[in-house]
C-alpha cells in the first residue's frame, strides 16, 4: 500500500463517518415547544422514542452525579459492567456475604436507576430474602429496613412511576404486620423514631399516629395514598388493574383493624378504625373500574351490581312488551322446568329483597336462563318488524349491561369484595366490638389460666363479685357471633369465620379450654352447631375436628341415649365416646 | 464470610492426600510444553528449510540456550531495563494511570463511606483500583514495546549490540516490573493513606433541646445489635459518615483483686459491694465495623465527654486454626460432613441441637502459650450459622455450647487422667464473628480411662488439657430443633494482632505478583505476535487468570448450560439452561463439538495463572493476617510463570528472523 491510497482511504473512511452525522442529527433531533411551551415539533425518531418511553433525563427528574459519573466510568461498557454486578451480587447473597451484597447494589442501581424492576426485585430480596436469613427477629427488622431503605433511594429516579410506592407499602404493611414476628415487628416498628423521621421525607408521618404507638398499617396506607394520587391526581401512567391497584388504599384499613384487634382490646378507637375501613372499602366498590385498563369499553363498579341486575330485568320487561305476549315464557318454559319450586319463587321476587345467598343463587339461575342460550335476540325476532329495530337496540343495551354484571361480579369474587364489606361493616358496630372484646379478655383469662367463673375481691371495699372465665367470655363471644350468622348468613364461610372456627380448634382454643377445665362434653345447644354443620356440608372445615350435628346425633342413636360428645385431649386427635352409664 | 489460610504449602506443594500437589502438575506441564515447544520450533523450522535442517536448527537453539542463560551480565540486563523504563516513561501512560487514580480516589468518596463494613468497602475500592490500573499499565506497555521496536526497526540499535537474546528479554521483563513497582509504591502509599483519612473520625454524643446530655432507658431494638447485657442506661451520639453508635453506661463488676477497667478515663463512678468492686462506666457501641474510646471528665450536669477517633478498622488477625474438623451425627457416628439444612452453599456444614449427639469437633495441635501474645486471656473467635426448623423462642438467638478436651493421636494410649473442662453456654450470633474470652484457667473435671470421674477443679488449657499442644473443641447446638452450622475457618484462637501497615504490604505483594506475570506474559507474547494481538492475548490470560475457577468449573461440567455452542443455541431459542435437550443426531454434533471446545478451555486453565491465588484482597478486606504460607504459594506460582514465560519468549525471539 503506498502512502497515496492510505491517505485516500482515510479521506474516505472520514467523509462516510461525516456523512452519518446527518442521519442521526435527524433521528435524534429534540422535540422543540413554542411559547405556550406546547410541542411544535415532535422531533426525531430518537426524541419521540425518548419521550413515549419517558426516558430523557429532563423526565427523570434531576441527574444524578454519582449516577452518571459510575456509567461514564464503564467506558461504554455498561451493560458488561451491570452483569458483572448482577454475579457478583447473586454470588454474595448465596455465600451469605449479606454486607457485600447490599454494598453490590448500591454500585448496580447507580448503573441501572430508571430500571424500576431492578428496585423492586432487589429490595424485596433484602427485606424478605436476606432478612428471614437471620436468627434474630430484631436484626431481621433491621434488613427489612434496609430493603425499605433502599427502595426510597429509588424515589428520585422514578417520580413519574408509582410502583416504588407500591411496594413500599407492600414491605411497611405486609412485612411488618403479616410476617410470623408480626407482634414482634410491629412493637418495634411502633418504637422506631429514626425510623419515621426517614419516611417523613415521603409521607406526611403525623399521620399515621394511634392512641397505641405509631402503626405500620397507617404507613402503608399512606404509601397507597400517594401512589393512588400519582395516577388521579397528577394523571401519571398506572402500572397495575383497576381492580388490584385502588384496592390496596383501603384494604390498609382493614390490615389495621385486624393486627389492632389481635394486639389490643377493642374499644372507640377500634371502631371508628372500622367504620373508616368500611367507608373507604365502598368507595372503592362506587369506583369506576375499567377491564384490563381499557378505557374504551365502559366501566363498572362492585357496588352496582344489583342496579345492573335490576336494569337488565327492565330492559327485559320493555323488550317483552314489543314481542307477542307469553314469548319469554314459552322460551323459557323448557329451563324453568327443570328448576325446583324455590328457586322459581325465588326469581319472582323483587331483586332488593334478595339476601346475598340468595343473590348469589340468583345470579347463577340467570345465567342459567339467559347467558347461555340466545333467549334475548328470539323474543327480539319475534317482534314485529315496526318494532324490530327498538328491539334489537334493547338486546344490544341488555349485552352490555349483561357484560357490566360478569365483570363485576368476577371483580367481586377475585377480591372477595362482598365478604371484606360486610366483615368491616359487623366490625364497627357495637356487637362487633363486643364480641372481640370478650375474645380479647378470653386470650388474656387464659394466660392467667383463669379458664371457669372466679371470684374477685375489690381491694378497696372488700365486695366480692363473680367473673367469667375464659369458657365463658368466648361462650358470649360466640353468641354474638350466631347473631352475625343470622343477620348475615354469607359469611358462614370465608375469613371471619375461619378465624371464629380458630378460637374453637386451634391451640388454646375453645376445646382444648374445655377440656382442660374438665367439661368434657361438647355443649347441646352450642350457639354456633349451625355453622358448624354448614362448613362441614361445603367442605370447608378442612380437618377442624369440630363435632357436626350429624356426628352428634349419629352417636346418640348408636348408644340409644341423649348422649354428649367427649373432647379430644387435643384437637387431632379423633373423638373417643363417653362410656354408657349403667 | 470466608477466609482461609488453608492449605499449608507442604500439602499445597505435594498433596494432601485429596488433591494433587503443585509440583506434580507443574512438572507435568513444563514436560508437555517443552515437547510441545521442540514439536513447534521443528514443524516451524521444516518450512523454512527442510526437515533435515530444521532438525539441526531445532538443536543449535536448545544448545545455544544454556551459554546464553548462563553468561548473562547484570550490567547489560540492567542496561536493557533501565532502556525499556526511558522507553515507557515517555509514553506517559504511567502518568496517565497515575491521573486515573487520582481521579478515582477523588471521586471514590462519593459512593464509599456507607453500610454495615465501611472499611471493607474501602479497601475492596483501593485495591481493585489499583489492580486493574497496573494491570492495563503494565499490560500495555510490555505489549507494545517490542513489537513498536521491530517495526520501527529501532531494535537495531540493541540487536547490533553485543547483547543476548536472553537479556533482551529478561531486561525488559524487569524494567516494566521497575516502572510497576515504583507505581504500585505510590498507589499503595496513597491508598493507605486515602483509607485511613477516608475511616477517620468521630462522634459528639448527641443532645437534646436543651443543649444536655441525656441518658434513657436502654432500648436498642430497632437498630439491629443488642445492648450490652450489663447496660444500665444508653444515648446516642451524633450522625457521621453516615453512622452512629449507641453510648451505654454499664455496670462492670469485678471481683477484689481484679484490676480495674483499662479505660480509667470511662469509668464515671465506683463502689464496693461486699467483696467486689462495682464500676459504672461509659461504652461506645461497635457500629458500622468500628467503635470510640469515650472519656469523662467532670460530673452531673456539668460532665463533658470526648470521643476517640474510629477504633477496630485496622485489623490483621493472627488465627490459629484447628487442624481437622471432624462431625459427629445424632448418635455419636462420626460423619464426612455436617447435616446439609437446604443451603445451595454448602460451605458450612450443620448440627442438630437438643438430646442428640451430634457435634462437631476441632482438633487444635500446636496449641502453645508462647504463640499467643496474652496466654492469659485466648481469644477465641466464632463465626456460627444458625438455622431455625421451629420458630422455638423467638426472643433468644440459638445457643451454643462449647467444651474443651484433651486428646491423644492415633495409636497413642488413652492417659490416665483426661481433661473436660464444663459447657461454656452463649446466644449465637450469625454473620458477625463473635470473640469470647476464654480463660487460661478454666473450671473442669478429670476423668479415668473408663470415663470414671476423678475430680473436678480449676484447671490449666495448656499445661493440663493440651500438654502436648493437643486440644479439642467441642461445639454443640444447645436448643432442640435447630441447628449451627460451620466449616473449619469459623472457629479459630487469635494468637496475635500484626501491625495493619505490615499487612497492608503483604497485601499488596499479591498485585505486585500479579503484574510481573502480566509484564512477563506481555514481552513473552510481544516476541512473536503484533502489539494488538499481543494485548488480546495477554488481557485473555487476565481474564482466565481472575475467572479461572468458574472456567474450571464450566470445563468439569459443574455449570449447566453446555459449551459454547449449546449456550450460543439456548440463547437465541431463550431456553432456559436447566431444559434438557432433545436426544437428536443435531443435538449430538453440537454436544460432540462443544466437548472439543471444553476440553481445551480446560486445559488452557492449567496453563494461565490463577490470579486468585495471588489475591489477598480478602484477608485485607475482612481483617485477616496474610501468612507466610499465602505468601510462598503465591511467591512459588509466580515464579513458575515468569521463568516458563520468559523462557518461552526467549525461545521465540531467538527463531524469529529480525532482518525479514
Amino acid at each position: 500500500m503506498n502512502p497515496s491510497t492510505s491517505f485516500r482511504r482515510k479521506v474516505i473512511y472520514l467523509v462516510l463517518a461525516g456523512g452519518l452525522l446527518i442521519p442521526l442529527s435527524l433521528v435524534s433531533r429534540p422535540a422543540s415547544r413554542d411559547r405556550d411551551n406546547r410541542i411544535s415539533d415532535r422531533g426525531g425518531v430518537l426524541s419521540q422514542l425518548r419521550e413515549s418511553n419517558e426516558l430523557s433525563p429532563a423526565r427523570l427528574s434531576e441527574i444524578d452525579p454519582a449516577s452518571e459519573t459510575m456509567k461514564l466510568a464503564s467506558l461504554g461498557l455498561r451493560g458488561l459492567a451491570v452483569n458483572l454486578l448482577w454475579l457478583q451480587a447473586i454470588k454474595a447473597k448465596d455465600e451469605k456475604e449479606f454486607d457485600v451484597f447490599a454494598s453490590t447494589l448500591e454500585s448496580l442501581v447507580k448503573i441501572q436507576p430508571t430500571f424500576i424492576r431492578v428496585w423492586e426485585y432487589q429490595a424485596h430480596n433484602l427485606a424478605y430474602n436476606v432478612a428471614v436469613e437471620f436468627d434474630d427477629y430484631e436484626q431481621r427488622y433491621h434488613w427489612i429496613k434496609k430493603g425499605i431503605h433502599f427502595l426510597t433511594e429509588g424515589i428520585p429516579y422514578n417520580r413519574r412511576d408509582h410502583r416504588i410506592f407500591d411496594n413500599l407499602g407492600m414491605f411497611t404493611g405486609h412485612k411488618f404486620g403479616r410476617a410470623d414476628e408480626r407482634f414482634q415487628y410491629r412493637a418495634l416498628f411502633r418504637n422506631d423514631d429514626a425510623f419515621h423521621e426517614e419516611m417523613s421525607r415521603f409521607v406526611p408521618i403525623d399521620q399515621i399516629n394511634t392512641p397505641f404507638g405509631p402503626d405500620n398499617w397507617l404507613l402503608a396506607y399512606l404509601f397507597y395514598d400517594r401512589s393512588v394520587k400519582m395516577v388521579d391526581v397528577e394523571k401519571l401512567p398506572q402500572h397495575r388493574k383497576d381492580m388490584i391497584f385502588f384496592q390496596y388504599k383501603p384494604a390498609q384499613l382493614r390490615n389495621m383493624g385486624m393486627s389492632m384487634q389481635a394486639e389490643f382490646r377493642a374499644g372507640e378507637y377500634a371502631r371508628n378504625l372500622w367504620d373508616r375501613a368500611h367507608g373507604e372499602w365502598l368507595e372503592y366498590g362506587n369506583r369506576p373500574l375499567y377491564f384490563e385498563g381499557d378505557r374504551n369499553r365502559p366501566p363498572v363498579t362492585l357496588e352496582s351490581l344489583t342496579q345492573s341486575i335490576e336494569k337488565v330485568r327492565n330492559l327485559r320487561e320493555d323488550l317483552d312488551a314489543l314481542a307477542p305476549s307469553g314469548i319469554r315464557n314459552q322460551l323459557l318454559a323448557d329451563k324453568l322446568a327443570r328448576l325446583s319450586p324455590e328457586d322459581r319463587e325465588m326469581l319472582t321476587r323483587p331483586i332488593d329483597s334478595l339476601d346475598d345467598a340468595e343473590l348469589a343463587h340468583y345470579r347463577e339461575f340467570t345465567r342459567f336462563l339467559y347467558r347461555d342460550s340466545p333467549v334475548d335476540v328470539q323474543v327480539a325476532e319475534a317482534a314485529s318488524s315496526g318494532n324490530r329495530r327498538l328491539a334489537d337496540d334493547i338486546v344490544k343495551r341488555i349485552r352490555e349491561e349483561d357484560f357490566k354484571i360478569q365483570l363485576s361480579e368476577s371483580f367481586r369474587d377475585t377480591m372477595n369484595y362482598d365478604h371484606w364489606r360486610d366483615y368491616a361493616e359487623i366490625e364497627s358496630t357495637e356487637r362487633g366490638i363486643a364480641a372481640r372484646q370478650m375474645q380479647f379478655d378470653a386470650e388474656t383469662l387464659t394466660r392467667r389460666s383463669i379458664l371457669t367463673e372466679y371470684t374477685e375481691r375489690n381491694p378497696v371495699t372488700g365486695e366480692v363479685s363473680r367473673k367469667p372465665g375464659a369458657i365463658q367470655q368466648l361462650d358470649g363471644a360466640y353468641s354474638i357471633w350466631a347473631e352475625v350468622m343470622n343477620d348475615y348468613p354469607q359469611l358462614r364461610t370465608g375469613p371471619l369465620m375461619n378465624e371464629i372456627v380458630d378460637t374453637m380448634s386451634g391451640p388454646g382454643g375453645y376445646m382444648v379450654l374445655r377440656r382442660a377445665a374438665g367439661l368434657d362434653e361438647w355443649p347441646d345447644d352450642f350457639v354456633l352447631q349451625e355453622v358448624i354443620d354448614h362448613r362441614a356440608r361445603g367442605q370447608m372445615s378442612f380437618d377442624d375436628h369440630l363435632p357436626t350435628s350429624e356426628l352428634l346425633e349419629r352417636d346418640r342413636q348408636e348408644r340409644g341415649r341423649r348422649g354428649s360428645m367427649v373432647l379430644p385431649d387435643r384437637p387431632d386427635i379423633r373423638f373417643r365416646l363417653e362410656q354408657p352409664t349403667p | 464470610m470466608v477466609v482461609e489460610n488453608f492449605p499449608e504449602i507442604i500439602d499445597w506443594l505435594f498433596g494432601d492426600g485429596q488433591t494433587t500437589g503443585a509440583i506434580f502438575v507443574f512438572l507435568l506441564v513444563l514436560l508437555v510444553a517443552v515437547l510441545l515447544g521442540l514439536f513447534a520450533g521443528f514443524v516451524i523450522a521444516s518450512f523454512r528449510s527442510g526437515p533435515g535442517e530444521a532438525f539441526y536448527s531445532v538443536a543449535r537453539v536448545v544448545a545455544g540456550a544454556g551459554p546464553d542463560w548462563f553468561r548473562m551480565s547484570p550490567r547489560r540486563i540492567g542496561a536493557i531495563a533501565r532502556l525499556a523504563i526511558k522507553e515507557a516513561s515517555r509514553r506517559r501512560v504511567i502518568l496517565i494511570a497515575f491521573l486515573i487514580f487520582s481521579v478515582m480516589l477523588l471521586f471514590g468518596g462519593w459512593f464509599l463511606g456507607t453500610g454495615e463494613h465501611p472499611d471493607r468497602v474501602y479497601i475492596n475500592f483501593v485495591m481493585w483500583g489499583s489492580q486493574l490500573l497496573i494491570l492495563m499499565l503494565v499490560m500495555l506497555i510490555s505489549a507494545f514495546s517490542l513489537p513498536d521496536d521491530i517495526r520501527n526497526r529501532t531494535i537495531y540499535t540493541v540487536a547490533t549490540k553485543p547483547v543476548r537474546t536472553s537479556e533482551l528479554v529478561l531486561g525488559r521483563v524487569l524494567g516494566f516490573t521497575a516502572i510497576g513497582t515504583g507505581l504500585l509504591l505510590l498507589m499503595g502509599l496513597v491508598s493507605l493513606l486515602f483509607v485511613w483519612r477516608g475511616l477517620s473520625h468521630t462522634h459528639e454524643i448527641a443532645v437534646g433541646e436543651d443543649g444536655r446530655v441525656r441518658f434513657g432507658e436502654v432500648d436498642r431494638k430497632t437498630s439491629g445489635h443488642r445492648a450490652s447485657e450489663n447496660a444500665l442506661l444508653e444515648t446516642r451520639t451524633t450522625v457521621e459518615s453516615s453512622h452512629q453508635h449507641f453510648v451505654e453506661i454499664i455496670e462492670d463488676v469485678r471481683r477484689a483483686g481484679d484490676p480495674p477497667p483499662g479505660d480509667a478515663a470511662s469509668i464515671i463512678s465506683q463502689e464496693q459491694r461486699g467483696d467486689t468492686m462495682v464500676y459504672k462506666r461509659l461504652q461506645v457501641s461497635h457500629d458500622a465495623g468500628h467503635s470510640h474510646a469515650i472519656s469523662v471528665s467532670g460530673e452531673g450536669n456539668d460532665a463533658e465527654y470526648e470521643l476517640s477517633d474510629a477504633r477496630g478498622f485496622f485489623r490483621a488477625r493472627k488465627p490459629l486454626y484447628a487442624e481437622r474438623l471432624i462431625f459427629f451425627g445424632r448418635e455419636g457416628e462420626p460423619r464426612r460432613e455436617g447435616f446439609n439444612v437446604g443451603d445451595q452453599w454448602t460451605y458450612r456444614g450443620f448440627v442438630d441441637g437438643g438430646v442428640s449427639l451430634a457435634r462437631a469437633e476441632y482438633l487444635f495441635e500446636d496449641f502453645d502459650p508462647d504463640d499467643f501474645s496474652n496466654p492469659d486471656i485466648l481469644p477465641l473467635e466464632l463465626t456460627l450459622g444458625a438455622f431455625r426448623t421451629v420458630t422455638g423462642d423467638i426472643h433468644k438467638r440459638i445457643r451454643a455450647g462449647l467444651q474443651f478436651e484433651g486428646y491423644v493421636g492415633e495409636g497413642e494410649a488413652i492417659p490416665a487422667r483426661r481433661f473436660r473442662s464444663e459447657l461454656i453456654e452463649f446466644e449465637t450470633e450469625e454473620f458477625a464473628i463473635q470473640v469470647k474470652g476464654i480463660p487460661r484457667k478454666i473450671p473442669g473435671q478429670i476423668y479415668g480411662p473408663k470415663g470414671e470421674l476423678l475430680e473436678s477443679g480449676v484447671y490449666d488449657l495448656f499445661d493440663d488439657f493440651a500438654p502436648q499442644g493437643r486440644l479439642k473443641l467441642i461445639v454443640r447446638c444447645l436448643d432442640e430443633g435447630q441447628y449451627l452450622g460451620m466449616a473449619r475457618a469459623d472457629i479459630y484462637f487469635r494468637v496475635a494482632e500484626q501491625a495493619y501497615w505490615w499487612n497492608f504490604v503483604r497485601g499488596w505483594l499479591g498485585i505486585w505478583m500479579q503484574m510481573l506475570i502480566v509484564a512477563s506474559l506481555g514481552v513473552a507474547f510481544s516476541t512473536f505476535l503484533t502489539a494488538p494481538v499481543t494485548m488480546l492475548g495477554t488481557i485473555c490470560a487476565i481474564i482466565f487468570g481472575f475467572f479461572s475457577e468458574s472456567i474450571r468449573k464450566l470445563a468439569l461440567g459443574e455449570i449447566s448450560g453446555g459449551g459454547p455452542i449449546e449456550s450460543f443455541y439456548r440463547m437465541v431459542t431463550q431456553m432456559n439452561q436447566e431444559v434438557k435437550l432433545a436426544d437428536t443426531a443435531g443435538v449430538q454434533i453440537m454436544k460432540s463439538i462443544d466437548s472439543v471446545f471444553i476440553g481445551m478451555i480446560g486445559a488452557v486453565t492449567r496453563i494461565v495463572p490463577d490470579f486468585s491465588t495471588l489475591d489477598f484482597s480478602r484477608f485485607l478486606t475482612y481483617g485477616y493476617y496474610v501468612d507466610n504460607d499465602r505468601i510462598l504459594v503465591a511467591l512459588l506460582v509466580t515464579v513458575a510463570f515468569c521463568v516458563g514465560a520468559t523462557v518461552a519468549g526467549y525461545f521465540c525471539l531467538k527463531t524469529r528472523e529480525l532482518a525479514g
